[in-house]
């Protein structure tokens, strides 16, 4: 490596311009956001013509009181019309504010007594973070040390629970359930905050450091030179002033209780394997500059397994591989992934992409830029004679039925004209108990789906997507655009812009089997094109009642199949209806 | 002999695991022809959700109350649990009766009132009439349900209580059996518009014109001219689903102060429907 003085300047500024950008940016989302509705005459409205209240919304009938289920799910199929109560956790798209959002939803964190750490033998702008780094590891080390080593025996197969390849026998997904079901998150995310408040402040003082290897108590830690670097052996800390890098040093194996760090300040980088993965410990990546590439054949970039792995990408046009279970994925911990400029490519094949698997919470956070999210191409699903694959991603939550209720799954688009892709399962699906959400702020988007998708809720789960603004078009083939099925909530939500809606059937605000599907378009000028009977506030009976269904269009000059026009309150199916709003009534043939 | 009805059994419950398809149905047919019960329930504690969905469907086919009663009792799966005490019910047999009342206490109360419904007694139906205030709206429903199937004598006045239950899946799941009921089921309503809140009302009102419920004739007339907008819309309905030319009468006189513009349109479809029907 080449001696460096680390004068990293300018990265550092914009690393320090960034979140006030990136603020700002959610504060002027805020004010354009169009305020809440306080008491809904229109929805009040479109349920009294079919002879329900709003209170019947509320999913009934819930039985599913396993472990795993997040408080924050439950009250959301109880209280459908709070879907949008979530966005603020969302405002601000920083590894710091995001975990302190999701935090409380984890369950309190008991606070421990302090861990003791002696100051380490490291040049002195290192020390504080070596320190940090090694009161981190105390932490972990009261989380994970309680496990036996036939738990972490166990455990290094973690991620079969939820693998489609790997047919586990109930007792055998039992016992890793119970495994995870112990791991103190709400612990793991605090220590994990409380490194990132020190590495934000590091990073901050653009330290000057000489090139070399350190034996710490935190382990090795490395500082690289400002050209380019080739990583291969893993570290507790590496930091990186600049240079085209190579970062091949993220085992794929367990590292039971493990910290690890890195900090690279600029370059157009390539990270190899599960880079930003929490596989039982806590592992993040911070890139501060570059136009990066991030290739991973199994899991990581922002995965928690059992742990909290964190990725945050702060500039560049950055591309994104991996194959399952990453790009924001947690089971049993917390997998964040941060982009925060650039227009990016997100391409994975199951689980991710902002999922929440059980007892996990996934973020994808991208702020600036027009990006391209696929999910797909690998795992078939058995329907459709297998011609089809499963995606389950961009803001997806996955339980394994019946044993554990799924987690809590996010996909957050800040800006930029983005396009999503999945086949089955996704963009704001939930399935078994769990939750996942899409939020798109801004931009000119594009919605692709086969099914279970768009705001699809599936078997007790939660399902949102929400779009703020821009003129966008949804694509799904059936089973979504705001469908609720089997005691489930799903909701797509267009709060601005001249849409276009397209579907072939139980799609566009359906309740189906005593769920509750509603897609509700505030503004524009939109188009709705649908095929089956069964679309378009549509609801139908199960176990003896029914399953609302609510297409509710507030504004603008609307079209919908059929000969239906402004001012139309139709009612489908025995539990449906569709409301153009403001209702005006027409006479016959005008 | 034994061991060649076990290996059976472990093909069958392969066919099982999977998705609906014609080979499972063929397994769980196939389980019953067997008519094995001990080595049946038995797999029940060895096998997937799938697997225990299909094995508790043949043993409620086998009826096999003790073995069902079991796993309602012992299983560690909610859904064995579940299920088996649907099971119970759905298998017809007095013997369940025991099991099912016992359970009447349980987290999972609505399933045995539910099977109580079915195979109960008239001893049970203060029983099952305890559970219509049941905290769970799940619970109040199927035991509504339930009582029609005991034939309780004062079932109906249940229903029609029921259909002003804060709970859409109550109202509305009263409102079949009432339907059904004809006659009787609109004068137990009858008994009790007055009490029900406005979606209730709303339901009453589709159940009077469903039956074409003639002591109700004038209140229908009354509601399409004074009600709040939902209770006329749903009047309006009413008096369009009685299929009587006299309805148009009352409509057009109606169509002229009524100030709502979704029940102006609702008169419009209704005129237009009775209008059809006359010609």
């Amino acid at each position: 490596m080449r001696a460096n003085p680390i004068a990293k300047k300018k990265p550092s500024m914009r690393y320090k311009s960034a979140p006030i950008l990136i603020c700002l940016v959610a504060a002027a989302l805020s004010c354009a956001r169009p305020p809440p509705i306080a008491h809904d005459e229109v929805l009040v409205t479109a349920l009294a013509s079919i002879a329900l209240t709003p209170a019947d919304l509320a999913i009934s009938g819930d039985t599913l009181a396993d472990a795993d289920r997040f408080d924050k799910v439950k009250k959301l199929l109880e209280n459908p019309q709070d879907a949008m109560d979530i966005l603020p956790a969302f405002d601000t798209l920083t590894a710091g504010a995001l975990l302190g959002a999701i935090a409380p939803w984890l369950g309190p964190d008991l606070p421990g007594s302090p861990v003791a750490s002696p100051e380490p033998e490291v040049p002195e702008p290192l020390q504080a973070l070596v320190r940090s780094l090694m009161i981190c590891q105390g932490r972990l080390a009261r989380v994970y040390g309680s496990f036996s080593a036939e738990d972490r025996r166990r455990f290094a197969s973690f991620i079969h629970l939820v693998h489609p390849g790997v047919a586990l026998t109930e007792t055998a997904s039992d016992s890793l359930i119970a495994i995870g079901r112990r791991i103190d998150r709400a612990e793991l995310v605090a220590a994990t905050r409380a490194l990132l408040t020190e590495v934000d402040t590091f990073v901050a003082s653009v330290p000057a450091l000489i090139p070399g290897t350190y034996d710490t108590p935190a382990g090795r830690v490395v500082i690289g030179g400002i050209g380019p670097d080739d990583y291969a052996s893993p570290a507790a800390l590496i930091i990186d002033p600049g240079g085209d890098d190579r970062y091949a040093c993220f085992p794929d194996s367990l590292r039971w209780g493990s910290l690890s760090l890195v900090i690279d300040f600029s370059g157009d980088d390539t990270y190899e394997g599960p880079s930003g993965c929490g596989f039982g410990g806590v592992g993040i990546v911070i890139d501060l500059a570059g136009e990066d590439r991030y290739a991973g054949t199994g899991t990581g970039q922002g995965a928690g397994i059992g742990g909290v792995g964190g990725l945050v990408d702060r500039a560049g046009a950055d591309a994104y591989t991996v194959d399952l279970g990453g790009q924001g994925f947690g089971l049993y911990g917390v997998g964040l992934l941060i982009d925060e400029t650039g227009d990016d490519h997100y391409f994975g094949a199951l689980l991710v992409q902002g999922v929440g698997a059980p007892g996990g919470i996934g973020i994808l956070a991208d702020g600036a830029g027009s990006d391209t999210y696929f999910a797909g191409g690998k795992y078939a699903d058995f329907r459709e004679n297998g011609h089809v694959f499963q995606s389950m991603a961009q803001g997806f939550g996955y339980g394994v039925r019946p044993l554990a209720s799924g987690g809590m799954g996010f996909l957050v688009d800040a800006g930029g004209d983005d396009r999503y892709e999945v086949g089955y399962f996704g963009q704001g699906a939930g399935f078994w108990g769990s939750a996942g959400v899409l939020i798109d702020r801004r931009g000119h988007d594009s919605y692709l789906s086969r099914r279970y998708a768009q705001g699809c809720g599936v078997h007790v789960a939660v399902g949102i997507l929400v779009d703020e603004m821009g003129n966008d078009r949804y694509d799904i083939w059936g089973v979504g655009q705001g469908c609720g099925h089997d005691l489930a909530l799903g909701r797509l939500i267009d709060r601005a812009g001249n849409d276009a809606y397209r579907a072939t059937w139980l799609a566009q605000g359906v309740g189906n089997a005593n769920g509750v599907g509603w897609l509700d378009d505030a503004q524009g000028n939109d188009r709705y094109e649908a095929e089956g009977a069964d679309c378009q506030g549509y609801g139908n009976p199960a176990r003896d009642f029914g399953s609302p269904g609510l297409l509710i269009d507030r504004g603008g000059l609307d079209q919908y199949r059929g000969a239906a026009e402004k001012g139309a309150i139709r009612p489908a199916g025995s539990y449906g209806v569709a409301l153009d709003w403001p209702f005006i009534d027409r006479e016959p043939g005008r | 002999m034994i061991a060649l009805i076990a290996t059976g059994i472990a093909v069958w419950i392969a066919a099982l695991v999977g998705p609906d398809s014609p080979v499972r149905n063929a397994a769980v047919d196939s389980l019953v022809a067997a008519g094995d019960v001990q080595a049946t329930s038995q797999a029940v504690y060895d096998t997937n959700w799938r697997g225990r969905e299909g094995l508790i469907q043949a043993l409620e086919r086998m009826g096999a109350v003790g073995e069902l009663a079991g796993i309602a009792e012992r299983h560690t799966k909610l859904d064995a649990k579940r299920l088996a005490i649907r099971s119970l019910g759905r298998s017809g047999k007095p013997d369940a009766r025991v099991p099912l009342r016992l359970l009447l206490t349980s987290e999972n109360r609505d399933l045995a009132a539910e099977g109580l419904g079915l195979v109960g007694d008239a001893t049970d139906i203060v029983r099952v009439r305890a559970l219509l205030s049941d905290d769970r709206s799940e619970v109040r429903r199927r035991a509504a349900l339930a009582l029609v199937g005991l034939h309780d004598e004062r079932a109906l006045d249940a229903l029609a209580e029921l259909l002003g239950d804060p709970n859409h899946a109550v109202r509305f799941g009263v409102y079949p059996p009432l339907l059904q009921a004809g006659q009787p089921g609109a004068a137990a309503v009858w008994r009790v518009y007055p009490g029900l809140p406005a979606p209730g009302r709303q339901l009453a009102l589709r159940l009077f014109g469903d039956l074409r419920y003639q002591p109700a004739r004038d209140m229908l007339e009354k509601s399409v001219a004074e009600g709040p907008w939902p209770v006329q819309l749903s009047a309006v309905r009413a008096i369009g689903a009685w299929g009587k030319a006299e309805g148009i009468d009352v409509l057009k006189k109606a169509a002229r102060h009524v100030s709502s513009p979704i029940v102006q349109a609702a008169i419009r479809d209704a005129l237009a429907q009775l209008q059809k029907a006359g010609e």
